[in-house]
């Protein structure tokens, strides 16, 4: 299911003349990798080590502390992103790559 | 190593330095109502050069690794210094110290805000020790840069330049994915540290690490953004991108990628960085060739000098490469800054219309000389070992070198009376033929390595401008519609990962 949703935000990147589109799929595919790191410490039944280790089978804490900082990084650049889609449309009235001449 | 406390602290609050100069700026802003980000990055550039310069004093030299961890847990963030950072570190001092010249650049208080979290990114970036810092501060710096790059309101070179950016990083991150799936810590020395040794997963991560490392250096065929994005903003940011963060591009891919390989004898990446680095010297050549913009020259030129170094790296020439890194750290911020004094729009320029100064004529000379490949001498002299290994890869690095010479020299410049000559030209060729004459020592290479680099340029200086007139409908073409397109940019960043998997006989799913 991962690499499902892997390759449709890999294709929606790549064929997308939309640059907002874009932003979404980079979104999706990041968000897989994320969730992909997330799952190589999940176990069923198991508690999260918050603050004490519980008795029990408890999930790894260290994918999940670290994939929150990469969320923190992902929600900034969508942000960022954005902001700059709408001023670019603000100054030519369009967002499609095919329309959008660098010089 | 047993370090003093001082440059032990040194170390730990280099990339601290910028963040508390902004809590400062930030304080002053909203407690007292007044605007001190000049005084303050101006005293952060000062204090971050003296430390820096004392800690390349320290560090000069020195063999092993200083490690630094801040806790005793496994994955505590570390940082770590050796001889070879000694390098990256005087390619970011380079153009800090040139900024210190034109602060009055960085034009409003958000803009200096900014500049300091760059900073403070980049700084970070050297002085780190485990991959997932790393991870976080090359964000922090590029998150900056992203900004910083729109600052003269050409937001799609910076819209581009996040998606290329934020690609390379989901496959970085799928790397450190895999490196703790394989069991071992973050360490910059991974391999020594794996705990359940996998030697097929350990490749799998240098896979998805030197691809992201490749993007992010800007190695072919994902290297036409370079040319977009570091010409879009001011000088000062400008020179920062080309002289130091493209090249942290190289700084992962030596300590993440090509170190963990030599440890694990996996060769097949050394060759396929040669013949990755032959190619951007290559293609990206040919489309400065093509390209009728002056500072989008200067910029792209920084490609063909990676694929310089890639190619040094891919021979294990280590010291040579960063130290020309440091080199063209030096002449990329003086041919920015000189190009900051034209006095022509900068938003219209065409090749066979430009019009200048001797400005315009230093920056050629300068182009012509540096990015070329021909200074440092020692680099010069030591090309001719490796290129001359293989007649392909010299076939292809003179071709090159032909199109970076014919890429300055088809700009015309009209000095006196408007009328057009080449004395200068001749004047420069003179000059360095009489150097390549007498370095490293007097008539040392008189032979047909010499007829050849001068027979090159000559037919450069006199051919450059009828050829690109000749082509010029071809290269609207190549470089508009196929070769700068964002989503065909994207599809060769897809290639360029199967294609290395192919060649390195990696399986991934």
């Amino acid at each position: 299911m991962t690499l499902l949703i892997l390759f449709i935000g890999l294709y929606g990147l790549i064929v997308s003349d939309n640059l907002i589109r874009k932003i979404m799929c980079l979104t999706i595919v990041q968000g897989t990798v994320i969730m992909s790191f997330l799952t190589s410490g999940f176990q069923i039944n198991a508690a999260a080590p918050i603050l004490s280790v519980p008795e029990s089978a408890f999930v790894d804490p260290v994918p999940q502390a670290l994939m929150l900082t990469a969320i923190v990084i992902g929600v900034c650049f969508n942000a960022l992103a954005l902001a700059f889609v709408v001023r670019y449309f603000q100054q030519h009235g369009t967002i499609e790559v095919s329309e959008i001449h660098e010089r | 190593m047993n370090v003093s406390p001082l440059l032990r602290g040194l170390i730990m609050f280099f990339p601290v330095l910028p963040l508390i100069g902004n809590v400062a700026v930030l304080s002053a802003k909203y407690a007292i109502k007044r605007d001190i980000s000049v005084g303050v990055i101006a005293a952060t550039i000062v204090v971050q050069l003296a430390a820096g310069a004392f800690i390349i004093w320290s560090f000069v030299g020195f063999e092993g690794t200083y490690r630094m961890a801040l806790s005793e847990w496994d994955y505590s963030i570390v940082f770590a210094f050796d001889g070879y950072k000694v390098y990256f570190l005087a390619a970011y001092l380079t153009p800090l110290l040139f900024t210190l010249f034109r602060l009055h650049l960085l034009k409003t208080q958000y803009v200096r805000i900014i500049f300091l979290f760059y900073l403070a990114g980049c700084s970070g970036l050297l002085m780190t020790g485990d991959v997932f810092t790393f991870y976080v501060f090359y964000e922090v710096m590029i998150m900056a840069a992203y900004v910083l790059i729109g600052v003269k309101s050409k937001y799609y070179a910076s819209i581009k330049y996040m998606i290329i950016g934020a690609s390379s990083s989901a496959l970085f991150l799928a790397g450190i994915i895999l490196l703790y799936a394989s069991g071992s810590y973050f360490g910059f020395s991974f391999v020594d540290e794996i705990q359940s040794y996998s030697e097929h997963n350990l490749k799998l991560v240098i896979l998805l690490f030197s691809t992201a490392f490749f993007v992010k250096g800007a190695f072919f065929p994902v290297s036409s953004w370079v040319s977009t994005c570091h010409s879009a903003t001011n000088s000062i940011i400008s020179a920062f991108l080309s002289a130091f963060t493209i090249f942290t591009g190289i700084y992962g891919l030596y300590y993440l990628v090509l170190q963990p390989a030599h440890l694990l004898g996996f060769d097949a990446i050394f060759d396929f960085l040669r013949i990755l680095s032959v190619l951007t010297m290559l293609f990206p050549a040919l489309f400065l060739f093509f390209e009728p913009h002056l500072k989008r020259v200067i910029a792209g030129t920084t490609v063909f000098t990676i694929g310089f170094i890639g190619l040094m790296l891919s021979y294990r020439m280590y010291e040579v490469a960063f130290a020309y890194i440091v080199v063209h750290g030096l002449y990329k911020c003086l041919l920015f800054l000189l190009y900051d004094q034209f006095e022509y729009d900068d938003t219209n320029q065409d090749a066979l219309r430009l019009a200048g100064s001797w400005k315009a004529l230093a920056v050629t000379a300068l182009g012509i000389v540096f990015t070329t490949g021909f200074f440092p001498a020692l680099t010069y002299h030591l090309k001719y070992q490796f290129i001359g290994q293989h007649a392909g890869f010299r076939l292809i690095v003179y071709v090159s070198m032909f199109l970076v010479f014919a890429a300055f020299f088809k700009f015309r410049y009209t000095i006196v009376k408007k009328k057009e000559n080449n004395l200068f030209y001749l004047t420069f060729i003179a000059v360095f033929a009489a150097f390549y004459w007498v370095f490293p020592y007097p008539f040392a290479r008189i032979g047909p390595t010499f007829a050849i680099d001068l027979g090159i340029m000559l037919v450069a200086l006199f051919g450059a401008r009828k050829l690109y007139t000749l082509l010029s409908g071809l290269a609207r073409m190549d470089t508009r519609f196929v070769f700068r397109n964002l989503n065909y940019e994207l599809l060769y960043l897809v290639v360029l990962f199967l294609v290395e998997m192919v060649y390195l006989q990696l399986v991934v799913f």
